[in-house]
């Protein structure tokens, strides 16, 4: 009986065991959880507004800014006044906010070789429009340097930072047109470019009636894309967020041509020889320097500077350091009141 | 003369006299049984009345050792007896084996119905393995076909139990068939339309199946005629208690294989697995970031990033080639390796264009990598981080089942219900035969409380060992390796912002995102506060206060190049970054350090304890296999002694 009273005991102990093994050692998943949450951080976006590919959308708004009276002449602007001496600018006056600032805020780009670009070398910023625009912090101030750009990414961003103000100005290859004018003002046309069709060498293509169901590349926000989805040989549009990304996508074969203004065009041939233009101007892209509307005492002061250059030769002489021997004519100032 | 008459000859011969004694009288021994000539000196007619009556002497003897039999053939047993008698000579003074030789010569005529074939099998069972002088040792099957009643009567012999009776009914669905035919037939024509009366036909077939089917449950039967004596009551008992046994066995060694098999496949297969992943993780990410803050220092690139970024590329090419081996079965673990095997190549190549076109100081250099760091951090490091969680999540449910409370449970309850039935029966035969011990089973009780209690502190040690390892060693690898590719995801936002030269706001709000699942240094929430909890727990509170507060430096450093940066002194930013007077870069190297040493030392802890747990069960699979079978051998003579009393 004893034994057996020993084996219940056993018996007991053995519940007892059990419970303490399942009851230690338990595992759980916190660290596993909280290490994935966090892993699955999304990747941030900005919020930007996409460009209208709608054709017939930019069709109706045209007819109705035509009436515009700046869409009489978009190339006219405003008469410039004389320039005050570096570094006095007038009481009241925007450019006194600037100097008083101690530097220019410029929103240019960082990847179109001639224009704006990166010297992967220097890291410094450099092209016709950044020379443009160093001429005129020198105007303000009497120093090329007291200046800063920020790069502008997306084109949308050329127009959104004029209205907010967080750029005094810009010269990023913004053509001038009726559209653009409801919102900013420009200055005269420093550069007037055409739209053309870039190929690499071996496309047979000839010209944009040769493009009929290819992929045309252009940036995003631009009227190079808006005229592009207006031919009538409907080739596919092919948007980009940054101009040069267009140049990687024909290079990697994903587009068959590149639509652009030969300004830029010729910044791309430069960095890929194996490419042709073809066919005549789809438009011309007249070039200006993007001002708040807000600021007309700013764009007085921009076009006398340009003046200045046009009656000194130091525009051609730009035109001359960065585009060769190709350059075109000096575009001249048109002007109202 | 049938061979077996011939052998009716008396051996002794040692005199003439006494030899021809004995061959007229196994002459006419051989007349009287067999039906040879009757030699001479002997009156036919009452030497045939003499044959004629041992005949029936040994029919009568017959029907009483197979009485289904007689009964079945009823008033022609005798003379179809006295027919097969005349060829053959009774079995030496054993009526059951003169019976079932009998019934032999009828069943092979085929005249015998099942009642009487069945007696027929039964009595040769007892007679194969009861009869002689020992009782059979080895098992022994029999069986027979019942065609009239469509079954298979089995009878299993097996030693220690006696003769088990099972029936089966066998049906071929032809037969089934026939029958509702026959039904049907028998049934006349329907009435209300043929498909209803059919469907009744077929239901009433179905119906006599049942009736068969409760009237075949023999095992009650069997059982109540078991129970019906004291040895029966005890065979029972002792296959119960064997089964029993067994079955703990059995339960006991499918626990114990599942618990081996979740320790053994954390510790060798799932979270080495996870380290691999965690490294393309963080190779991928650091490629990118270093091959970013190359573009962003400007100029020629320094050898130590080319090497780094190299380094990456061979690391990452090299774990992906062997994640591809080695994850099997889930299709969004080899859709995410096939995704960065496809895609590194393509990377690579964009950034190689990025170089070139750099050192030819053409902008389409930037554009290059800007689209290759949106391919690596867009697709091809979202695809490491997916297989990473597939790792993980597997690694969790090794966890899971190494730890689960179903295995201490299952074994639990069977040995209590194997030692309470033990001790019952103990109680029982203590009763019947008033001995206080049974030495067998006593014995076997032991051995199956050493067994359970071995069983269960295996059980306790290998989940407490791999409750260690998750807590002090995979726990702190999972946050670790999270913070470090979160923390190069943030370095790669700088740098591209930085490169944007203010147009990368995406990248600064990336940047803000990531450090907000960070958390603050202070380990006050997010992921911090669980590497601070962790740091605390595995006592490397020092090393993770080194780290917070080189990353408290870092995100001064970021500050001051975000006021840089808005300021538009992107020359100076950049310069603070990465560059001539940089600050950034070396904090950000010494995080990654800092990070590096604490994931191989919580790897090392993980290692140690996973390496315990599976020790933990070590011998205990041949243990459960060797004291279970022991104790039902155990069982088997405890009882055995009692059955043999009452022989």
């Amino acid at each position: 009986v004893k034994t057996r009273i020993l084996e219940l005991l056993a018996l007991a102990a053995v519940v007892a065991a059990a419970a303490a093994a399942a009851g230690c050692g338990s595992t759980s998943d916190t660290s596993l959880r909280d290490s994935l949450d966090a892993l699955r951080t999304p990747a941030a976006t900005v919020s930007s507004t996409t460009p209208t590919l709608n054709p017939l959308a930019g069709l109706v708004q045209q007819v109705d800014l035509t009436l515009s009276p700046l869409c009489v002449n978009t190339e006219a602007s405003l008469r410039p006044t004389e320039l005050p001496t570096p570094g006095r600018m007038p009481r009241g006056s925007f450019m006194r906010r600037i100097e008083q600032r101690g530097h220019l805020v410029a929103g240019v780009d960082q990847n179109t070789l001639l224009y704006g670009y990166l010297d992967p070398f220097t890291g410094r910023l450099q092209g016709l429009e950044i020379d443009l625009l160093r001429n005129l912090a020198t105007a303000i101030f009497g120093n090329p340097n007291a200046i800063d750009f920020k790069v502008l990414t997306t084109a949308d961003e050329r127009l959104q930072d004029v209205e907010d103000g967080s750029v005094d100005v810009v010269a990023d290859a913004v053509t001038i047109n009726c559209e653009r004018l409801q919102d900013v003002a420009f200055s005269t046309v420093y550069y007037d470019a055409q739209q053309r069709i870039l190929v690499p060498s071996s496309a047979k293509a000839r010209g944009v009636q040769d493009l009929g169901g290819k992929r045309v590349c252009a940036r995003a926000g631009t009227t190079s894309l808006d005229n592009i989805t207006k031919q009538p040989s409907h080739p596919i549009p092919f948007p980009v967020e940054q101009r040069t990304d267009c140049l990687v996508a024909l290079q990697e074969g994903r587009v068959d041509a590149i639509t652009s203004d030969d300004s830029i065009l010729r910044g791309f041939q430069v960095q890929d020889p194996y490419t042709k233009l073809v066919g005549s101007s789809l438009e011309p892209e007249p070039y200006g320097m993007v001002i708040a509307k807000s600021h007309p005492d700013f764009v007085r002061f921009v076009n006398g500077v340009l003046a200045r250059m046009r009656a000194d030769g130091s525009l051609k002489a730009l035109y001359h350091k960065w585009l060769g021997t190709s350059a075109p004519h000096v575009p001249r100032a048109q002007y109202r009141n | 003369v049938p061979r077996r008459c011939e052998r009716l000859e008396h051996a002794d011969s040692s005199t003439e006299a006494r030899q021809e004694y004995a061959t007229r009288q196994a002459e006419l021994l051989r007349a009287l049984v067999c039906g040879t000539p009757l030699p001479g000196g002997f009156d036919a007619s009452r030497a045939r009345a003499v044959g004629e009556a041992l005949v029936r002497k040994r029919a009568r003897a017959v029907a009483r050792a197979l009485p289904g039999l007689a009964a079945s053939l009823g008033d022609s047993h005798s003379s179809k007896f006295a027919d097969y008698a005349r060829g053959e000579p009774p079995h030496d003074n054993d009526a059951l084996g003169d019976a079932i030789a009998f019934g032999s010569f009828l069943d092979r005529l085929r005249t015998l119905d099942a009642r009487a074939r069945r007696e027929l099998l039964l009595a040769r069972m007892e007679y194969a393995t009861d009869t002689r002088a020992r009782r059979r040792r080895t098992p022994l099957v029999g069986a027979m076909l019942d065609r009239a009643r469509g079954r298979v009567l089995v009878a299993v012999y097996a030693p220690a139990l006696g003769v088990i009776e099972v029936t089966l009914p066998f049906r071929s669905p032809f037969r089934r068939q026939a029958e509702g035919v026959k039904t049907y037939l028998e049934g006349g024509w329907p009435s209300r339309g043929t498909s209803e009366t059919i469907r009744r036909v077929t239901s009433s077939g179905s119906e006599a199946i049942g009736a068969s089917a409760t009237r075949e449950s023999l095992p009650t039967a069997w059982l109540r005629d078991r129970a019906a004596t004291t040895p029966g009551r005890l065979r029972l008992l002792a296959a119960l208690l064997v089964l029993v046994v067994l079955a703990f066995g059995v339960v006991a060694s499918i626990a114990v294989r599942d618990r081996q098999q979740a320790a053994h496949s954390a510790a060798a297969e799932t979270e080495p697995l996870l380290v691999q992943a965690d490294v393309l993780s963080r190779s991928l990410s650091d490629a990118d970031a270093t091959a970013t803050t190359t573009f962003l220092t400007g100029g020629i690139e320094s050898p130590a990033r080319r090497q780094r970024y190299l380094h990456d590329l061979r690391t990452a090419s090299a774990e992906v080639t062997a994640l591809a081996e080695e994850v099997h079965g889930s299709t969004s673990a080899n859709a995410a390796v096939a995704t960065i095997a496809t895609k590194l190549p393509v990377y690579s190549g964009e950034i190689e264009t990025a170089r070139a076109n750099n050192r030819q100081g053409l902008p389409v250099g930037a554009a290059y990598l800007r689209s290759a760091s949106g391919l690596m951090r867009g697709t091809i490091v979202p695809a490491a981080a997916r297989l990473y969680e597939v790792e993980a999540r597997r690694l969790a449910t090794d966890y899971g089942s190494g730890v689960s409370a179903s295995a201490v449970v299952a074994v639990a309850a069977m040995a209590l219900v194997a030692l309470g039935l033990l001790i019952l029966s103990q109680f029982y035969i203590a009763r019947l035969s008033n001995r206080v011990l049974n030495i067998a089973l006593l014995a076997a009780s032991i051995l199956l409380i050493g067994l359970t209690a071995w069983a269960l502190t295996g059980f306790a040690l290998e989940q407490s060992r791999l409750s260690t390892a998750q807590r002090t060693g995979s726990d702190s690898v999972e946050v670790l390796s999270a913070t470090r590719i979160l923390l190069l995801r943030a370095q790669s936002d700088d740098s591209l912002a930085l490169a944007a030269r203010g147009g990368g706001d995406q990248y600064t709000a990336d940047f803000a995102a990531v450090m907000h699942a960070l958390g603050p240094p202070d380990g006050s929430h997010g992921l911090l506060a669980d590497a601070s909890s962790l740091a605390a727990r595995t006592h490397a509170d020092a090393s993770f206060d080194d780290f917070t507060r080189t990353l408290r430096g870092y995100e001064a450093v970021h500050r001051r190049i975000g006021v840089l940066e808005d300021n538009g002194k992107f020359p100076k930013a950049v310069s603070l970054a990465v560059g001539r007077t940089e600050k950034e870069a070396p904090l950000a190297d010494r995080l990654n350090g800092d990070l590096k040493r604490q994931i191989s030392a919580a790897q090392s802890r993980f290692e140690n304890a996973a390496t315990d747990a599976t020790s933990a069960l070590h011998g205990l699979l041949p243990g459960i296999a060797l004291l279970t079978v022991g104790s039902a051998l155990l069982v088997l003579i405890g009882l055995g002694f009692r059955i043999r009393e009452y022989r």
